[in-house]
């Protein structure tokens, strides 16, 4: 099963993520803070990373950029609650395999990752 | 006597003598001459009895010595000597005339002095009349132009505010002390929708809608003797209303009793829908941003509790009671969101494509997944496409939306009444947004009270639970997304100028790659 890396500023959220897709078997690291965040991806190999786009300090796509640098096989899905044009072309670019709409569904959730780590 | 020496005497004599009477003549014509031709002037008289007179003493004279010369040279000096006598008498008779004439000439010219003295008198008198005839001629004259020229500048001056009057696109009228219209302009009759005739018959107050604004009028008028900006309603003919705003001045008579008033009342019904609806776009774009704030901030705890919901059914078993409570949580939680994300669409700022689209065959698409309902409702559905429509550019499925939704309102609307017709049509138009898109019913239409806030999130006239009211307010933010225009008629103003019930939404929407970037700077938050 995978190792997901899981990045929300609200923690209720993460923890959410993490309790749904333990359920499916997967190890789950939720994280609040980017630098937490990037600084386990330095250390610790990841599968798929689920990134909010609104962070505390920096963006969701900066995050993303940062952590394709250190994994660049590395899966990603976006989830944001303030879906745009502009970011979901970026995140397009940089590699994302996903861009969401929140809030998000379990089911929905569960498929999406399904699919990407299958790909 | 010797008749040798004496010769040339003789000869001189003849000759003179017959020369005498020719000259003596010859004066007397030419007196008489004169005399015709001035017969007033009494020294050509005089002049002609004178000269008259000498001939005669001439004749008498001359011929004496002729006769007389003739007669020594015939050698008859003794008839000479009878006659001579006799010669000598006519002489000094005519001599003596000649002198009567010449003491009459005295006293004639001392009586024609006095005369012409007269005469001259009489005729500065004349003169001094005539100069004041001609004093009095001028002023007569100077008086005339000066009329003219003042009644000249009176009927340009006339002419000058006549068409003020007459041209003013504002309405202008002037009223009597009872408050009876005396004079309205063109304009004006045409604004209430009279004739000029009927205009002169009205009734001030029969013009105000509200009829507090009669007795407010004069009450202004009495006290101040001039309004100044009043805003009020005047009725029309057809009893509809328009919105003015009035000036008007007393006109006093010279005892200080009010002989009426003059009125000017501009037409602000325009103004006042145009402030109106740019209030209106004021107040979506603010209620949309707040829309979205709240949207975005509601999204957030509403994801972790649907989540968390759907994460506790797997703790009990399907069926049970506290399952069953889980999948109320769950599925009210997801109407909440349903609700979030149609405020989302309304305040533009989810995400979205944007392609060439032909609205053709957008409104082909809605009507063949709306066209069975719509008939279970005996409605039935007119497409009327414009051949060649241009396209836009924007989402065609926020668009699919957008007609969704006006046909869900019209069959609403229409569904209660046992049916109607639904009428959909696509046109091309002058302009800057010539791609127009009419929706038709013959529901029940919208009320007065309710056109303006048709457009406001959760505004809905449907019975709770009916509807969210959120329909309209997510097509309006669409149509301006796509740099679009949505207006609605309730009733419907037809083209024979008669209203028909029901209700026609007409939206349009600018060329593909016209006013689309403008609007999304605008509204981009």
């Amino acid at each position: 099963m995978a190792e997901i890396l899981v990045l929300d500023d609200v923690l209720d959220a993460a923890v959410l993520i993490e309790k749904i897709l333990k359920k499916k078997g997967h190890t789950v690291h939720p994280f609040i803070e980017e630098d937490e965040a990037l600084a386990f991806a330095e250390k610790m190999p990841v599968d798929l990373a689920i990134l909010d786009i609104s962070l505390r300090r920096i963006s969701g796509i900066e995050v993303l950029a940062r952590l394709k640098h250190i994994r660049p096989r590395m899966r990603a899905i976006m989830l944001t609650g303030y879906p745009s044009a502009e970011t979901a072309r970026e995140a397009a670019s940089l590699g994302a395999d996903h861009y969401c709409a929140k809030p998000i569904d379990r089911h929905e959730l569960e498929e999406k990752v399904e699919e990407v780590l299958n790909r | 006597m010797d008749g040798f020496s004496l010769l040339p005497a003789v000869i001189l004599d003849i000759v003179g003598s017959s020369a005498n009477i020719v000259f003596s003549f010859l004066a007397w014509r030419y007196a008489r001459l004169l005399s015709r031709r001035q017969p007033d002037n009494f020294v050509w008289g005089y002049l002609y009895y004178v000269t008259f007179a000498i001939a005669a003493f001439a004749i008498s004279r001359a011929v004496g010595h002729l006769v007389k010369q003739f007669l020594l040279i015939a050698n008859l000096p003794d008839v000479w000597g009878e006659i001579s006598a006799y010669s000598g008498g006519f002489n000094t008779l005519f001599m003596v005339s000649v002198a009567a004439v010449m003491i009459f000439y005295h006293k004639g010219v001392q009586a024609y002095e006095v005369l012409e003295h007269e005469a001259g008198k009489l005729k500065i008198a004349n003169r001094n009349l005539g100069m004041a005839a001609r004093e009095l001629r001028d002023l007569n004259q100077t008086l005339e132009q000066k009329v003219e020229a003042r009644t000249d500048e009176l009927s340009r001056s006339e002419r000058k505010f006549r068409h003020l009057f007459s041209a003013s696109k504002d309405m202008v009228f002037f009223n009597d002390a009872k408050y009876r219209l005396v004079e309205m302009n063109a304009s004006g009759a045409e604004m209430l929708g009279y004739s000029p005739e009927e205009a002169m018959n009205l009734q001030l107050e029969h013009l105000f809608a509200q009829d507090e604004d009669a007795g407010l009028y004069c009450q202004m008028l009495a006290k101040n003797g001039y309004i100044k900006d009043l805003n009020l309603e005047f009725s029309r003919k057809d009893s509809t209303v328009i919105t003015v705003l009035l000036s008007a001045t007393a006109i006093f008579g010279e005892g200080g009793e009010m002989l009426g008033s003059e009125v000017i009342a501009k037409d602000l019904t325009r103004v006042k829908i145009m402030m109106e609806q740019l209030a209106a776009s004021e107040k979506m774009a603010s209620v949309g941003q707040m829309a979205a704030g709240v949207a975005h901030e509601i999204n957030t705890p509403l994801g972790i509790i649907l989540g968390y919901s759907q994460l506790m059914m797997d703790e009990f078993t399907e069926g049970s009671e506290s399952y069953q409570n889980l999948q109320v949580i769950e599925r009210q939680t997801k109407a909440s969101r349903k609700i979030v994300a149609d405020l989302l669409k309304f305040s533009r700022l989810s995400g979205g494509s944007r392609e060439e689209v032909n609205l053709n065959e957008i409104l082909a698409d809605v009507i063949a997944v709306t066209e069975h309902t719509l008939s279970l409702s005996h409605i039935s559905l007119c497409f009327d496409p414009e051949k060649g429509l241009p396209a836009i550019t924007g989402d065609p499925e926020k668009l699919r939306q957008v007609f969704v939704n006006l046909i869900n309102n019209a069959h609403y609307a229409m569904q209660d009444m046992g049916g109607g017709e639904l009428l959909l049509r696509t046109r091309l138009q002058d302009g800057g947004r010539p791609v127009v898109i009419e929706v038709r019913d013959t529901g029940h239409g919208i009320q007065e009270k309710d056109h303006a806030r048709i457009f406001d999130p959760f505004f809905t006239t449907k019975p709770v639970g009916k509807g969210t009211g959120l329909g309209l307010s997510v097509s309006y933010g669409i149509v301006h997304e796509h740099g679009g225009l949505i207006e609605v008629e309730s009733p419907v103003a037809d083209l024979g100028q008669e209203t028909l019930e029901g209700t026609l939404f007409r939206i349009r929407f600018p060329l593909s790659g016209h006013g689309r970037q403008e609007e999304q700077a605008e509204f981009t938050l």
